[in-house]
């Protein structure tokens, strides 16, 4: 057996020379023995080889493009199996490299490694660095998530900077917009272009490397040893405490995939890398953006590559090691900054500055303030990213990708946006924590009287929304009529304020039967089940009955039209109070009969009057869509959604729209 | 890397000027040079095992349906509806129609689409005979021509009742069995007069017929 192995082996050598080629790998003189602080280079190598094997075997299973990049990275990391491993070594062993790279130059510069004759090598050196960074913003875009859109986005918004800037980046972006064309540019040189100049440069770096040998010398004390194996053994361990370190935070702390790209919304969490935060930091340091993003690092790369000149001159290396330290030092310290600042308001909150009307009062306002902001958005984007999970697995990924094809659709996230954006002045949405979307501060001259916002709307055709219009304390608080001229209207002044004042145990309960009975009118997914119970128990009879019965001199039904009693034209319609139809026709014109009808309407815009010319409806079909389900919360729990469904295909074949779409056309189609 | 290499002579060549000499502790470098082994080969075939294992998914990763779908029918080994009886003669020429189902596209679910293709002909009042369309020879798409299927790659071709046929030439038909028939619900043929078809893909090649999972 052993005489085969030796055969073969003599075979293989006669025709390779592997012997001679190994040899001279493995017995390469170390002067003053093995050290472990030279396994920063091996370790560098190790980790570019974990990113080709980690980063080709992504390479399967990525795809890049507008609707797919986003959509392959989500499956890679929660459909295949061992994908959220795989991605997170890559994630992880990338940010490994950043930091070791700073490492090695350091190490090389104070051992004097980077003098004559090695300058070549040094240069080489940066030139590694700078792939390397580049491969770490190229890589932070494929994902194609809100967080590295923006910070890309920053990036190359930037690169036009300077003169001829404008071509560069149309070159880079794939056209004037971001799209397929960025994601296939960046991709290319993310897992082409830089990989490939990478090894090359690496390779030459090493052969260099090799020919110069290390800058130790040998000393009685320290005797030579050769690479192998104590060298390559402490090279080992380095190499092992990395995969150990990538393998364990891919574990315990998975590689982040924020919610999907969306060109339209503002992400106020857009950070780069944390490796480039100096970067960011620095930009805000200066007036000029040309100057914090173009000159100074352009300044300070060109410091580094004239290291070995300078070198030349008279006590040019310690004038080397100390602004090599500074800059180290500097770009520490921006990095912390910008961490600092991220997070004034977990750090600093309890600490303002004691003179109220300081200037150092005025910026420890103003960082909490944006550092609560920035928190805010940290924490909407992972709401998001949690309701995202939840809607593909419900309704899978359509070909549209997530953004398009979920998150424009989905009322949960859209519905506050539209609400912020076209409700949100005058009316609030705050929970009984009083957390949500604020309503209208009081103007600063505010006398108290003058009505100046609208009711919250949260918690919309519950029965305790219809208990807030039928208890006197709470219909003219300020979250109801209590900011509104209805304040003073038939309903508060001349009803609830004055007839419903003094109730008697069985009055109360009858005021809850009629908010059980009204809640059904609005047919809420969500609470099916109680209405279910109240209609069996007889409630919502009880109510419906109480909603007709005169208090003192009036009912319900003298200004509601309720079904078959009352009419329309003096108070809002009962009948379907809360419905999607009902809800939609509302926002669409508060002034019809149906609702209130001409002068009973306070303030309230019509957000959808015109229906035969839609272009000059202040909210589109979609947008009232998404604002209804949302206020009524049908979409909040989508596993109600299969009972619909189940429902749904019950009815003869063909129906494909929803119960709710269909009622907005029909109601569409009659105007 | 470098710690890759094992088969490294264990000693210096003789004419190595090198003044270290790891030789004058032998024991010792043996436990440095298996710690290297043995490290460096599991640094190196980690990242390449946790690499392989995703890219092995295809054989042995499970798949999810979303919610909405997960209690629909339209999956592979269920049944589709293809056509109404009426809507085919009889005695008439196989018809070809798509087969609509919903599709597992990697990260896309997309229902109702095409995912494949079948022959139809209605022999008699309630009696339908199905072949899947693709040709068990190389998976080529077959088309019919009146009295008979012809595969335009390799020159398959089958008679109406799937059965292979030799050319006029006698050339050999390179098929390795007759068109693949499949199953149809006799019970929503008779009553509801219409085609549901257990729509299958076959592997090709083959003499036997094994359905792809």
């Amino acid at each position: 057996m052993k005489a085969i192995f030796a055969k073969l082996s003599d075979w293989l050598d006669d025709r390779t020379g592997y012997r001679a080629l190994a040899h001279e790998g493995m017995y390469e003189n170390i002067p003053g023995g093995s050290r472990w602080i030279y396994i920063t280079g091996s370790m560098l190598v190790f980790a570019f080889v974990t990113q080709a094997i980690t980063g080709i075997f992504l390479w399967m299973a990525y795809s890049p493009g507008s609707q797919n990049a986003w959509e392959s990275v989500y499956h890679i990391t929660y459909g295949m199996q061992g994908g959220f491993l795989l991605r997170g070594v890559h994630h992880y062993m990338a940010q490994f490299m950043v930091v070791l790279l700073p490492l090695h130059l350091v190490q090389v510069v104070v051992c004097r490694a980077y003098v004559a004759p090695r300058e070549i090598n040094y240069w080489l050196g940066l030139v590694l660095m700078l792939l390397v960074l580049g491969l770490g913003l190229t890589g932070y875009l494929l994902p194609w998530d809100q967080k590295g859109y923006w910070a890309t986005k920053v990036a190359t918004e930037l690169m036009a900077l300077p003169p001829g800037g404008e071509q560069l980046q149309k070159l880079a972006v794939g056209g004037s917009q971001y799209g397929h064309a960025t994601l296939t540019r960046f991709f290319a040189m993310h897992a082409g272009v830089l990989p490939a100049l990478l090894a090359i440069v690496l390779g030459l770096h090493l052969a260099m490397f090799r020919k110069h040998g290390i800058t130790a010398k040998s000393s009685p004390k320290r005797p030579d040893e050769y690479f192998w194996p104590k060298q390559v053994f402490k090279d080992a361990v380095g190499c092992l405490f990395l995969l150990i370190a990538a393998l364990g935070l891919a574990i315990w702390r998975e590689a982040e995939l924020g919610p999907p790209a969306e060109p339209t919304e503002s992400y106020g969490a857009a950070r780069p890398e944390w490796y480039f935060l100096f970067l960011f930091q620095l930009l805000k340091k200066f007036k000029s953006e040309f100057v914090g993003a173009i000159v100074v690092p352009s300044l300070v790369m060109a410091f580094l590559f004239a290291l070995p000149l300078i070198a030349k001159i008279r006590f040019g290396h310690v004038v080397n090691v100390v602004v090599m330290l500074v800059l180290v030092i500097g770009a520490g310290y921006l990095t912390y900054e910008a961490i600092e600042h991220d997070n004034y308001d977990h750090w600093y909150a309890e600490q303002p500055p004691a003179d109220e009307n300081s200037p150092e009062y005025a910026l420890w306002k103003e960082r909490v303030d944006a550092a609560e902001k920035f928190h805010a958005a940290q924490a909407q984007a992972h709401h998001e990213s949690e309701r995202i999970h939840e809607l593909i697995d419900f309704y899978g990924i359509p070909r549209t990708g997530a953004s398009v094809g979920l998150v424009q659709n989905d009322p949960e996230i859209q519905g506050p946006r539209i609400f912020q954006r076209s409700c949100a002045s005058c009316h609030s949405y705050l929970d009984e924590n009083g957390e949500g979307i604020a309503g209208p501060a009081a103007p600063a001259d505010w006398d108290g009287e003058t009505p100046y916002a609208a009711p919250n709307l949260y918690g919309f055709a519950t029965p305790d929304w219809f208990m807030r219009f039928l208890e006197p304390e709470r219909i003219v608080s300020d979250e109801v009529f209590g900011l509104t001229k209805h304040k003073t209207g038939m309903m508060a002044a001349d009803f609830v304020e004055s007839e419903l004042v003094d109730l008697d145990a069985a009055g109360k309960q009858a005021l809850q039967q009629i908010s059980e009975a009204l809640s059904a009118e609005a047919d809420l997914i969500w609470r099916q089940e109680s209405v279910a119970k109240a209609r069996q128990d007889g409630t919502l009879d009880k109510g419906v009955e109480a909603l007709e019965i005169a208090v003192d001199s009036q009912a319900c039904t003298d200004c509601h039209k309720f079904h078959d009693l009352g009419d329309l034209g003096s108070a809002p319609d009962l009948t379907d109070y809360g419905s999607y139809d009902w809800l939609y026709q509302f926002i669409s014109n508060p002034m019809a009969e149906r609702f209130y009808y001409e002068d009973s309407n306070d303030r309230m815009p019509a957000y959808a009057e015109h229906k035969d010319n839609p272009a000059l409806n202040l909210l589109t079909h979609h947008e009232l869509d998404m604002l209804v389900r949302w206020l009524r919360g049908d979409d909040r729990n989508l596993e109600l959604k299969l009972e619909q469904k189940a429902a749904a295909d019950e009815e003869p074949a063909g129906e494909e729209t929803s119960g709710e779409e269909a009622a907005a056309e029909e109601a569409a189609a009659e105007a | 890397m470098d710690s890759n290499q094992s088969s490294v002579p264990d000693e210096p060549a003789a004419d190595d000027v090198a003044t270290g000499d790891p030789d004058t502790e032998p024991r010792r470098n043996f436990v440095f040079e298996m710690g290297s082994l043995i490290i460096g080969g599991l640094v190196g075939l980690v990242p390449l095992l946790v690499g392989l294992v995703s890219f092995l998914d295809p054989l042995f990763g499970s798949k999810k349906k979303p919610r909405l779908y997960a209690d629909a029918g339209g999956g592979d080994d269920d049944l589709i509806r293809i056509s109404s009886l009426g809507a085919l003669e009889v005695d008439g020429e196989p018809q070809r129609f798509p087969v609509i189902a919903d599709k597992q596209d990697a990260w896309n679910y997309i229902p109702d689409q095409p995912i494949g293709a079948v022959f139809v002909q209605r022999l008699a009042n309630d009696e339908v005979r199905v072949f899947n369309a693709t040709c068990p020879h190389a998976g080529c798409s077959v088309s019919c021509v009146g009295t008979a299927f012809h595969c335009p790659c390799h020159n398959s071709a089958f008679a109406l009742d799937g059965s292979k046929l030799v050319s006029d030439s006698g050339r050999t038909n390179p098929s390795p069995r007759p068109l693949d028939s499949l199953e149809v619900d006799s019970q929503r043929l008779k009553e509801d007069q219409e085609v549901w078809v257990k729509f299958q893909n076959f592997y090709t090649g083959k003499h036997e017929k094994k359905p792809k999972s």
